[in-house]
């Protein structure tokens, strides 16, 4: 059990390379942590060097109050699960999970008892005695686990340990090691690149992209308040819509979000509380496809002109593609029949689903 | 009229039946995906339609003409193979515009085709580079633009968003819709991805083990389909089916899943069936935490909830019985796993295969609703 303290960590690859620029953050113990990003945004280098397999360029990590920043791998007392099960081949499964305890030297009777208890909690008590050939990947994947698990380390590291594995199998593996965070209270770094594995194992979220960390929060907070537009993008089935507009003030505790075509009155309270004078700004209206409402009827008020460009039938829901001035939403619905490509349409943020974004910087300015 | 159709094609390599004896119509100048899993067929379909595999009999015919001798060139076929490859020594324009320099196209239409396709597929800041300075997905995004650049009469891509990021697949998804509704293409796309299908096709041949299961409009056929196959294959997530009973009852009959039952007013299933199972879309079943007031309910332990993103798919394991049932929700719905609940759904919602013959023996939807 360790709390991880990540201090201003920087990796240069190369002398140019800059793979992590300035990464801190606390994570607590016994808590899942999910670093969450597209491929090459550098959370597989940050867990590298949490794990002690790369050398911070600058920058320090802390497990609890000691610098462990120089000390190898095998003296952090991390465990690690990879992408491809690392298992030995020439040994059978009980023989696989045993081993790290043997190494440490434990009694028979107590290796014995640990490795029993983990089997039963992954499933693999029928199996012990198989070679690990004789099994698919996703058990091989869970001797991996269970041979991590076995040595009660302080931190255990999870590298995309659900990408080789069947998408049928995955459900029941992704419920084992939610099962597992949750039995073993202990530090988890969980590193992926699946935003729903990601919303559906962690207690919080870290995204990263080109080497930066954007945002460290729970699950629903990075989902409902994104720190800037590409993590409001990169988490959603599609990702949050943007519509450029310009600020001012609305009068009677609103504000006024307009645009050549349209004008959306909004409490400045709920939008935008805590903000000195938005007025004049120009920003992004951010908000999700799922809270976007749809019309085929003329409606007044808050309801916005657009032109239906496509719609993409999904099964259980559809996604409307609008044209409004010159950008393009989705909306998600229930599945319909009644709006086709060409139709004029009207649509409605409601105000509580709106986020703004400042138009240049695109990090969220408001609630 | 049909633009395609295919007679008695049958294909084996070796001992391996890679397709056995399929007979069906593609449709003109409409978005066409074959569906199914790995070694359905699929990619051998294709080839066969493109000229590159030589079917073992059958016939293809193609606007009223046999093609089936026909090379290759001679088709007017576009294919975008999955292990396609780039012209290693032309930059990105180069690569995508080759097909309209081999037939001699004027440089203003060249140009004007090429920039708008690499629009569509988001390459066209990448003109100018070469395929070796390109990620795995920007590489294959050019071979999309050079298949659907070249002028023909029927385009093909094998799985081609396959390799990409989720993100990149979820606006190609859309991309590759708006193309085709824009030129009126006609297109025969394979993947084994039923969001896929869902989204892109208008029309749908679900394939398994060599076999057409199921052809139909894709609305059509997600509606209801007709083969247990395609319930328990097609959907995301696909259908849950349940082993069943069907009894006798006044007016109508019984269907007992072991975890609910309900009696149906009205008509039967077409034929008797002899292994029948009962089958309900994810996306139809209501979760509660009091017994709901639905024709059926059960209750049941929360195994995952697998968020993806504004819906969440609840795998459940309901009381004295080994199936796992999914439910596919909004994610506002929030429980945690080990969590009871009430499952509660309709009878119109319902469907019996009969497993023997895999077919569809009864919807629900055919007895209104209310009716349980």
């Amino acid at each position: 059990m360790a709390q991880v303290r990540l201090e201003n960590l920087w990796k240069v690859f190369n002398g140019k390379v800059e793979a992590v620029k300035g990464v801190t953050m606390t994570i607590p113990d016994k808590t899942v942590v999910c670093l969450l990003g597209p491929s090459g945004c550098g959370k597989t280098t940050v867990m590298r060097m949490i794990a002690g397999l790369e050398t911070p360029t600058r920058g320090s990590v802390y497990f609890d109050d000691r610098d462990v920043t120089h000390l190898k791998p095998s003296e952090r007392n991390v465990a690690m699960v990879f992408q491809f099960p690392a298992v030995y081949p020439h040994l059978n499964v009980l023989q696989n999970i045993s081993f790290p305890l043997i190494a440490e030297g434990l009694s028979k009777a107590e290796v014995e008892q640990r490795v029993q208890e983990v089997a039963l909690v992954l499933g693999l008590t029928d199996v012990l005695k198989e070679m690990p050939k004789a099994l698919d990947t996703g058990s091989r994947q869970r001797v991996a686990i269970g041979r991590a698990i076995v040595r009660r380390p302080r931190v255990f590291i999870f590298d995309e340990p659900l990408s080789n594995i069947d998408p049928n199998v995955r459900v029941e593996m992704k419920s084992i090691i939610k099962q597992l965070s949750r039995d073993l209270g202990q530090t988890f770094i969980y590193v992926t690149h699946d935003q729903s594995e990601a919303m559906t194992l962690a207690d919080q979220i870290a995204v990263m992209k080109d080497g930066e960390l954007l945002q460290f929060d729970s699950p629903e907070e990075v989902y409902e308040r994104p720190a800037n537009t590409f993590v409001g993008w990169f988490l959603g089935n599609p990702g949050m819509n943007y519509v450029g507009a310009q600020v001012r003030d609305g009068g009677a505790g609103k504000i006024e979000l307009f645009s050549d075509t349209f004008s959306l009155k909004v409490d400045a309270g709920k939008v935008a509380a805590g903000t000195a004078a938005l007025s004049g700004r120009k920003v992004r209206i951010g908000i999700r496809p799922e809270h976007i409402r749809i019309s085929r009827e003329e409606q007044g008020g808050n309801w916005i002109k657009g032109q239906c460009a496509l719609t993409e039938p999904m099964g259980a829901r559809e996604i409307v593609h609008v044209r409004i001035n010159g950008d393009q939403i989705r909306i998600k619905t229930l599945p319909t029949d009644v709006i086709r490509e060409g139709d004029e349409v009207w649509v409605y943020f409601p105000e509580d689903h709106i986020r703004l974004f400042d138009a240049d910087t695109g990090v969220r300015i408001g609630n | 009229m049909s633009a395609i159709h295919l007679e008695h094609i049958s294909k084996k390599f070796g001992r391996k039946t890679a397709l056995g004896d399929i007979t069906v119509d593609i449709p003109e100048t409409t978005f066409t995906t074959v569906l199914g899993p790995p070694g359905a067929g699929k990619t051998t379909l294709l080839r066969i339609l493109a000229g590159l595999e030589r079917a073992d009999s059958g016939k293809i015919i193609m606007n009223g003409v046999d093609v089936s001798q026909r090379l290759p060139g001679e088709r007017g076929v576009s294919f975008v193979a999955q292990d396609f490859a780039l012209y290693p020594h032309m930059n990105v324009f180069r690569n995508i515009s080759y097909p309209l320099r081999l037939r001699k196209t004027s440089r203003d239409e060249i140009k004007r085709k090429v920039t708008e396709t690499a629009r569509f597929l988001k390459i066209d800041k990448l003109l100018d580079r070469e395929p070796t300075q390109l990620s795995g997905g920007e590489q294959q995004r050019v071979a999309i633009a050079r298949g659907l650049v070249k002028d023909a009469r029927l385009y093909l891509f094998d799985e081609p968003l396959t390799n990409l990021d989720y993100k990149i697949r979820e606006d190609m998804r859309a991309e590759f819709r708006k193309i085709q509704h824009e030129t009126g293409q006609t297109i025969v796309y394979a993947t084994s991805d039923s969001i896929e299908a869902i989204s892109m096709s208008e029309y749908l041949i679900v394939m398994n083990e060599g076999q057409i299961v199921e052809v139909g409009k894709t609305t059509e056929v997600y509606a209801a389909p007709k083969s247990l196959f395609t319930a328990t294959y097609f959907g995301y997530p696909p259908m849950n089916t349940l082993p069943a009973k069907l009894g006798e009852s006044e007016g109508g009959f019984t269907i007992d899943a072991g975890i609910f039952s309900v009696n149906i007013k009205g008509e039967k299933p077409r034929f008797k069936c002899s292994k029948p199972v009962a089958a309900v879309r994810p996306e139809r079943l209501v979760l509660a935490d009091r017994k709901p007031d639905t024709d059926a309910a059960f209750s049941a332990k929360i195994v995952l909830s697998d968020v993806i993103g504004s819906d969440t798919i609840v795998y459940l394991k309901p009381e004295n019985h080994p199936e796992t049932v999914k439910a596919f929700v909004p994610s506002t719905y929030r429980a945690l796993p080990g969590h009871r609940v009430w499952v509660g759904l309709a009878s119109r919602d319902l469907f019996i295969y009969d497993a023997d013959s895999g077919l569809l023996a009864w919807k629900g939807e055919d007895v209104g609703s209310g009716q349980a």
